[in-house]
């Protein structure tokens, strides 16, 4: 039996303590927001949260393919790419996981059912979402670049069309 | 050779401080404060402390009396402003309103609690004007008024759209909003504001709108309008400017004179009115809407609305009709009757078409353009087709300023579902007097402020994103210019297939006109429904 059956039948333990683990990192006054309250749209950032770790979770533990994984991650990576944490803090709850895979595995571990090395395995895939999730991040960053300059051009275009500086892309005349 | 550092020594240390609020004091880093006002600006608006310097300065250069000149500026508010008396003693923080700000919801900071943000101001009051605060100091919430405290004042009050939204949830029926324009008129009084305010402020009071048009250009680019609508629908609409004696004044932000997309809902307005044979006028003079003044004191959005009226007064019309804007809609119906009405030379507003009288603008003159078309189509004057708009799934984001700012929740409604036949609401709790702010007004809508403006726009963006998964919207539509200039750019980062559409564009497109031609795209140029093998055609 592989690790990630071991740990799919952790999941509800993994995503609660990964929750904790990514809303701790909010200051004390906001915990208590992100954790309890449950209307989706009182607390957008708390539910896309819980939402988007299941997820993530789910697809990992399972198929884990980048391409189904890149948008789960953009859920919770998106949002924290535009709060006030720098890169490494925004994406250190990725690396979380290895922790809490080790904590809910404790007696796997001790029972020999889970062996060192299914965990240093597990550790080194958890390695590689770290690194999709950094690809994700920048692309976010990027993202947030584009769309200042795309404002900026949506404001102007009218005023530099008036001054016959973009040439009209029909051109019949 | 460095060690090698152990696991252990690796942790990252990521978690927010764990002081209180009043010793963490306010850190600026890009993305989360604008740009300071420029001198120049600063001087055009007889403001005070004109000067260069930035917020990331250890020195803001503040007048040598600062202290003096914000406290007497504090007493001199308290005593003319009795609503700002009793908020200041009233809050029990029950906490009722914390939870309920868009950008405390995006950010996670605390200090964008609306009871904190009203404590920043209120910690002040209490030590300097409550006995209780001078004897006991931050036991019972008091502290000094120290350089650090406007630093943290200039954040905090910048940080916020003075929406309302947290008002509506205050049992006592706080205003919070207040707290931010007061402390940023305060702040005024020793030369602390941002560009994006004073700039266009400075523009308007000069040229007569934020954006600094000219009369020349305002009116070249009204007619390049004209031609773009011609192309269209073959119709040609010729304009007045600055005509005396015509019936209607007609006043817009000017950012949909230049700003996509609120130039398309600017051609709905010539479009509808020239259909109707509205007798009306623009204004070269008169060429703003908004009133950024609004966002710097109480005096400015005086002087800066004064405006619209004089030139109403100069011209000889009876009554005045404004554009799809949101504060334009707050200072005319909040505060335009005390600083400058009642406008005793205009006339209560009839509509020629219909002969509804609008009561609801009796003293002030002035009505809504969606309250003005919504009567129209109630009295069956205009010929729609909303099967052009058949291509948009439309849900709409109630304005906080048109919603809770002067109850403006079923005139939109109306239209929208006049003029398209898929419409959806947003979850109760995020429209109508609930709506969530765009999250960049109050002069927040600049580029440097980016970061910010996607926390504070991000339950917003939520609970499109909600109609969107569920029922395939792409069109959000809105009445305010901030919204059209703003929305865009947060639906490219939040939920980037839904694109952003003035409900008299969705209007313009729906409109049958008399003699026009065959219409094969909409006022974008993209094919109307069924129309898109014309236009392949056509290439």
């Amino acid at each position: 039996m592989d690790i990630e059956h071991h740990l799919r039948n952790h999941k509800e333990e993994i995503s609660q303590k990964w929750f904790d683990l990514l809303t701790c990192t909010y200051p004390q006054e906001s915990v208590r927001l992100l954790k309890k309250e449950s209307n989706q749209f009182a607390n957008p950032v708390g539910s896309t949260f819980r939402t988007a770790i299941s997820q993530i979770l789910d697809e990992f533990l399972g198929e884990n393919r980048a391409e189904a994984l890149a948008p789960l991650l953009d859920k919770v990576i998106r949002v924290r790419a535009v709060q006030s944490f720098a890169p490494s803090a925004a994406l250190s709850f990725i690396f979380g996981l290895k922790t809490i895979a080790a904590g809910v595995l404790e007696e796997e571990l001790a029972e020999g059912e889970v062996g060192i090395d299914d965990l240093r395995g597990f550790e080194r895939k958890v390695e590689g979402l770290g690194l999709l999730a950094f690809d994700v991040y920048t692309g976010c960053r990027e993202n947030l670049f584009e769309i200042k300059v795309a404002e900026i051009k949506r404001n102007t275009r009218r005023l530099l069309e008036r001054a016959q500086i973009i040439i009209g892309d029909s051109d019949s005349e | 050779m460095a060690k090698v550092p152990k696991p252990s020594e690796l942790k990252l240390e990521h978690k927010f401080p764990e002081t209180g609020w009043m010793d963490t004091p306010a850190v600026f880093s890009p993305g989360n404060f604008s740009y300071p006002g420029k001198a120049k600006n600063l001087k055009v608006l007889g403001l005070a402390n004109p000067r260069e310097w930035s917020p990331t300065d250890d020195d803001w250069k503040l007048p040598s009396d600062w202290k003096k000149i914000l406290l007497e500026g504090l007493r001199e508010r308290l005593d003319k402003y009795r609503s700002l008396k009793v908020f200041m003693d009233i809050c029990v923080r029950c906490g009722a309103c914390a939870d309920k700000c868009h950008f405390y919801l995006g950010s996670g900071d605390p200090k964008n609690m609306p009871v904190l943000r009203a404590e920043l101001l209120r910690s002040v009051y209490r030590k300097e004007f409550s006995l209780a605060g001078k004897l006991m100091g931050k036991m019972v919430g008091a502290r000094d008024l120290t350089e650090d405290v406007v630093k943290e004042w200039f954040m905090y009050f910048f940080q916020c759209t003075e929406c309302r939204r947290c008002s509506l949830f205050c049992p006592y029926g706080i205003d919070t909003a207040e707290f931010t324009i007061i402390g940023r008129e305060l702040l005024n009084l020793i030369g602390c504001n941002i560009d994006w305010v004073v700039g266009p402020a400075a523009n308007c009071y000069q040229t007569g709108n934020h954006l600094g048009i000219q009369p020349h250009a305002f009116k070249d680019m009204l007619e390049f309008f004209v031609d773009e609508i011609e192309a269209v629908n073959g119709i040609r609409i010729e304009p007045s400017f600055n005509r005396k004696g015509a019936e209607v004044l007609f006043v817009t932000p000017s950012g949909d004179v230049f700003a996509d997309p609120g130039t398309y809902t600017l051609m709905g307005y010539l479009m509808l009115f020239h259909e109707i044979g509205l007798d009306y006028t623009w204004s070269t003079y008169a060429s703003e809407g908004g009133n950024f003044g609004f966002f710097t004191s109480h005096e400015m959005m005086k002087r800066l609305n004064s405006k619209m009226y004089a030139e109403a007064k100069r011209l000889g019309v009876k009554y005045i009709i404004g554009g799809e804007c949101g504060h334009m809609w707050r200072v005319v119906n909040q505060y335009m009757d005390t600083v400058n009405g009642p406008a005793d030379f205009l006339e209560v507003p009839v509509s020629p078409i219909t002969g509804t009288r609008f009561d609801n603008a009796a003293s002030t003159k002035m009505i809504h353009i969606v309250e003005f078309t919504a009567d129209l189509i109630r009295n069956g004057k205009l010929k729609l087709d909303a099967s052009r708009n058949d291509n948009h799934i439309v849900t709409y984001h109630d304005s906080c300023n048109t919603a809770r700012g002067m109850g403006f929740l079923d005139e939109p409604r109306y239209v929208l579902n006049s003029v398209c036949n898929n419409f959806h609401e947003m979850p109760p709790n995020t429209i109508r007097e609930q709506t969530f702010c765009c999250g960049s007004g109050s002069g927040l809508n600049n580029d440097e402020f980016m970061e910010m403006r996607m926390r504070g726009g991000l339950p917003r963006a939520n609970a499109v994103r909600h109609v969107h998964d569920k029922f395939g919207v792409n069109t959000l539509s809105c009445i305010c210019a901030i919204d059209r200039a703003v929305l865009p750019t947060l639906m490219n980062y939040w939920v980037p297939d839904v694109s952003v559409y003035g409900l008299h564009e969705l209007v313009g497109n729906a409109m049958v006109m008399e003699g026009e031609t065959e219409r094969t795209t909409d006022l974008r140029g993209e094919p109307l429904p069924g129309m898109e093998d014309n236009e392949n055609e056509d290439i």
